[in-house]
């Protein structure tokens, strides 16, 4: 083969890779409505953003009714990453309790996202579509609002199941570290709560 | 916050007393009571509420749920729902993998849904629920929230 074939199948082969990633990079793009910044750091690292689009169904991507549990994996700490179908599946699970309580649409503002085994840690605050402040006024929370004893974040323990993600624990507006006394009350390992009192 | 059958701390006899006293003042008062009795939910009404209760339980349940409404009520922009949330047929809720598991084991639950809920410009807002919870759950509802008594009255 002539140098100037080689020199063309080198070029192709190239442009081959750059297409293959280009083609790729979409799988961790921001769903639609999302919010940009990415979410789900550590305790320590900055807030970030998430949220998918309301509507989207509750348990959504990644669950496959009547399958098998996944199998705890005590200690192993993992960050579903922004986009990612897990990531999608929990909040969707949690969504349709604060919708409930605050009406729709909400997205979230993901300050922890933590999954150890099939249990998953999710502290977010609610938001509307692009941003828009939740009013409490019409929600059984304007009391505690009006007392300055609202913190306008949810917090919830979820596992899943055959049947999806379901919401295990679940509180908002805490002002306080709510989540203490479920470390007793569950059977979630300790490591997927922020830190350990 | 998610009201189930672990989450209040009266007592079942105080709510059994509460129970006794909202319907015996019901039966005391009866001008009183007809001149605020509840009325049932239209069909799209009840689809609305029903929309909003599915959603809580499906999430904790997981879905699909369906209920079997043994109460429905409307009163001064509350509504009261009492049901009993179903699977399609040969199906059943697995609430060994809920938090519901232990109070199923020892015979601390109820099938049964009830909830509270407001109307407002954003439609029917849960103001309270419980899953597995009796009676009496109502009653605490009525001291957290201005609720007409009459809400919880017994059927006429």
């Amino acid at each position: 083969m002539s140098l100037v074939w080689r020199g063309r199948l080198a070029g192709l082969a190239r442009l081959l890779t750059l297409l293959a990633a280009l083609a790729a990079a979409p799988a961790f793009a921001q769903m639609p409505g999302e919010v940009p910044g990415g979410g789900g750091q550590m305790p320590g690292g900055s807030p970030g953003n998430a949220g998918q689009m309301p509507g989207e169904p509750p348990g959504g991507a990644g669950q496959v009714p009547g399958g098998p549990l996944v199998p705890a994996d005590p200690g192993v700490v993992t960050i579903p990453p922004q986009g990612s179908p897990e990531r999608a599946a929990i909040l969707n699970g949690l969504r349709p309790m604060v919708i409930a309580e605050v009406g729709a649409p909400v997205e979230f503002v993901v300050g922890t996202i933590r999954v150890v085994g099939e249990w998953a840690f999710v502290e977010a605050r609610p938001q509307r579509p692009g941003g828009g402040e939740i009013f409490y006024i019409y929600t059984r929370y304007q009391a505690a609002v009006d007392a300055g004893a609202f913190d306008d974040s949810v917090i919830a323990l979820l596992r899943q199941t055959p049947a999806g993600w379901l919401v295990y624990e679940y509180v908002l507006g805490a002002t306080d570290v709510a989540w203490i006394e479920w470390i007793d009350r569950n059977l979630a390992p300790s490591e997927v709560y922020p830190f350990q009192p | 916050m998610i009201r189930g059958v672990q989450m209040k701390v009266s007592t079942a006899a105080g709510r059994e007393l509460r129970a006794m006293c909202m319907a015996l003042s019901a039966l005391a008062l009866p001008a009183a009571a007809s001149a605020q009795a509840w009325t049932a939910p239209t069909t799209q009404e009840s689809v609305a509420i029903m929309q909003v209760v599915r959603a809580v339980v499906n999430a904790e349940l997981g879905p699909p749920v369906e209920f079997e409404i043994a109460s429905s009520r409307l009163l001064e922009g509350w509504a009261y729902v009492d049901a009993v949330p179903k699977r399609a047929e040969g199906e059943r809720f697995y609430y060994e993998v809920t938090r519901y598991a232990e109070a199923v084991e020892f015979g601390r639950f109820e099938e049964r849904v009830q909830a509270l809920l407001k109307h407002s410009e954003l439609g029917w807002i849960l103001f309270e629920y419980s899953i597995g919870g009796g009676d009496g759950v109502a009653a605490d509802w009525m001291d957290e929230y201005a609720v007409p008594d009459a809400l919880f009255a017994p059927a006429p």
